[in-house]
């Protein structure tokens, strides 16, 4: 089933266009990954789907429903970001206590435990905790919702190493026993690839491609080799990145295709992390060329 | 694939459960407004004096005027601070949509501005208690609610029924400073014109004098109220979490 | 359990790839089940999808195969199958590397073949 279906979504502020064309499907129970440069638009489009913003034009459905002012949208989404902010009354107890109120498949085992194993301190304020404790107990508010639609706006900002890796085998586990719909924001793809199934690349509010984790592993090689031996096969071809390794050596990558075997040029795969920040690039060159 | 489907009425009611939860400490800034106010009123709100047969006498009114002018500052504030964004915000953290917020809101200020008008009708008789206390002259007492119980309950619905009105314009006002910061001045050019201008000295008269009873220019309390709250549901409805 | 995310080897050949191995090494036998897409996930942390494309690959293959509601389980000639494949795949991808890497260093075929014979008294 379809949980979110975006027909030429658009988003003006002011000054700003958001969201230029967004067009995209997302099937329920995967992992899913936005992926965007800063300034992309990848929080503006969790906002419209979570229905905090109202949309500028298009069309946007969640769960068959225009998200902005929707109950049940609401009722079945979550959006975890570093703005979510809780009444100075309440204690961090206090929010997990009333909580289920509003969630009704609120998992309460689920919520103290991670409480417990990452040792926050329940007479804590929400307002008062550090960058990192407050984005562990977001993530914790997250997860235990157990909502159909779940996204995490840069969820592990603040955290340290290991609460970011504890926080991914979380949410994979979690993802395991109770499979639902997830979208993570970030833009350092290389530490939570793993988890993913699906991507979807946006760059200045468009869709780049939205594709399967390998399929985007597929999508590009690196050719290393003298320079003028590796310009002459990539002559009139796509060409994603150049590097000039040293006075002789040129490092070049183009979308894959078969290349032949030439002796001295070697052949690299090109991880997804980087295929992303290749085709999300408005230069060729990259930051060698300014000091040159 | 499981969606819970909450409806208006039970989204509404937990988050009424939520925020006066969540809102308790203003209870504590509503008593002590009354307490202040009470302690302003001790030395009486308006006195007289006559001479009668060479004998001094002075007259004084001790009543909890004070007291309702603090608690009506208060309920404008109040009704004000929960429109700001942080309060907004917090909301939106849970389930809630425009709405179920709105309605919410409207009615945990019903909730509070019943505890308020109760409690501050209820303080004058602190005073009566109090006053006899520091002071060693005659004193008459005023009817209580023992010995005019409906007419006591009529002036209690008045206090509630005007704090009411006051939280509501407060909402108002607040909610549309957070669409427009530039209704910050609403609020100033209303005290200014309403008592100056003809249409505002109209409107004042309306509701305030030409009364049969109290019970008429109660229902025309909550009757304003009801319009402040109702304009302040159409002024958000396309409103955003500006988070 | 570590897998190798940087490698040029997708991570579903990977899996695919390990559970390979366990049967060579008789850890998965013939008629047993295998780890579900969901225990695979967990073990490498990885997406359960991604876990369930290196099985489907394995029953594609026909080294696994499916029963209705139960699982995959290993098929009665998996390993002999995985041997013969790895013998005709990887191995010869392997010599044909160590000859090219031996002309780069300008090893001679006469002393290749020596090395070789060298290394295999050593696992002796």
């Amino acid at each position: 089933m379809t949980i979110i279906d975006c027909q030429n979504l658009k988003k003006r502020y002011k000054r700003l266009n958001a969201l230029e064309d967004i067009t995209f499907q997302l099937e329920e129970k995967k992992i899913t990954g936005l992926i965007g440069r800063n300034g992309a638009g990848k929080t503006t489009l969790l906002k419209i789907l979570a229905g905090f913003i109202r949309k500028s034009s298009g069309d946007i459905q969640v769960f068959s429903n225009n998200p902005f002012n929707n109950l049940r949208v609401s009722a079945n989404s979550i959006l975890v970001d570093d703005q979510m902010s809780f009444p100075d009354s309440l204690t961090l107890a206090d929010i997990l206590e009333v909580a289920p109120d509003f969630y009704k498949r609120w998992d309460t085992e689920l919520a103290n435990n991670l409480f417990k194993y990452f040792r926050l301190n329940p007479k804590q304020l929400h307002s008062r905790l550090s960058k990192g404790n407050r984005a562990t107990f977001n993530m914790i508010f997250g997860l235990a919702t157990r909502c159909e639609l779940t996204m995490f706006d840069e969820p592990t900002n603040g955290m340290d190493e290991a609460v970011r890796s504890d926080f991914y085998r979380a949410l994979l586990k979690d993802y395991i026993a109770h499979p639902r719909s997830i979208l993570i924001s970030s833009h350092h793809l290389a530490e939570m690839e793993h988890l993913l199934e699906d991507i979807l690349l946006i760059h200045k509010g468009k869709v780049i491609f939205h594709q399967s984790l390998e399929e985007i592993k597929d999508y590009a090689v690196a050719l290393q080799g003298p320079t003028d031996v590796v310009e002459k096969m990539t002559v009139g071809k796509e060409i994603l990145h150049t590097k000039q390794m040293d006075s002789q050596r040129k490092y070049v990558v183009i979308r894959t295709e078969d290349v032949p075997a030439i002796e001295g040029v070697k052949i690299h795969p090109v991880t997804a992390s980087d295929v992303c920040m290749y085709v999300t690039s408005d230069r060729k060159g990259g930051i060698d060329d300014v000091f040159k | 694939m499981f969606l819970s489907n909450s409806t208006l009425g039970e989204v509404v009611w937990t988050q009424v459960k939520f925020k006066v939860n969540a809102y308790l400490g203003t209870l504590v800034s509503l008593i002590v407004v009354q307490i202040l106010g009470l302690i302003l009123s001790m030395n009486g709100t308006s006195s007289m004096s006559t001479n009668f047969n060479n004998t001094d006498f002075q007259i004084v009114w001790i009543t909890a005027d004070t007291v309702i002018i603090f608690v009506s500052i208060w309920a404008l504030f109040l009704g004000n601070v929960i429109t700001t964004k942080g309060y907004r915000n917090t909301n939106f953290s849970f389930v809630t949509n425009g709405i179920s917020n709105n309605l919410s809101n409207i009615i945990v200020l019903i909730i509070m501005s019943v505890f308020a008008g109760v409690t501050t009708f209820l303080s004058h008789y602190i005073l009566r208690l109090v006053v006899p206390l520091f002071n060693d002259v005659g004193y008459v007492k005023s009817g209580s609610i023992i010995d005019d119980p409906l007419s006591s309950i009529a002036s209690m619905g008045l206090m509630v029924g005007l704090i009411l009105m006051i939280s509501a314009g407060g909402y108002l006002w607040g909610t549309l400073v957070y669409i427009h910061r530039a209704y910050m001045f609403l609020l100033i050019v209303l005290i200014i014109t309403l008592p100056t201008t003809k249409t505002g000295q109209m409107i004042l008269q309306f509701i305030f004098a030409d009364n049969g009873s109290l019970f008429v220019l109660n229902v025309k309390f909550v009757c304003v109220a009801i319009i402040f709250f109702v304009l302040a549901m159409l002024s958000s409805y396309r409103l955003e979490v500006r988070r | 359990m570590d897998l190798n995310t940087d490698s040029t080897k997708p991570i579903y050949m990977q899996i695919a790839e390990w559970i390979e191995n366990e049967i060579i090494a008789d850890r998965f036998l013939s008629d047993e089940k295998v780890y579900s897409q969901y225990q695979l996930a967990e073990l490498f942390n990885i997406n359960p999808a991604t876990a369930a494309k290196g099985l489907t690959i394995l029953v594609e293959e026909q080294i696994l195969y499916k029963k209705r509601g139960l699982g995959m389980f290993v098929a009665p000639e998996a390993k002999n199958m995985i041997l013969e494949k790895r013998r005709n795949e990887t191995l010869t991808r392997m010599a044909r590397e160590l000859v090219h890497e031996a002309r780069r260093l300008s090893v001679t075929e006469e002393e290749l073949i020596q090395l070789i014979k060298k290394c295999e008294e050593e696992q002796k």
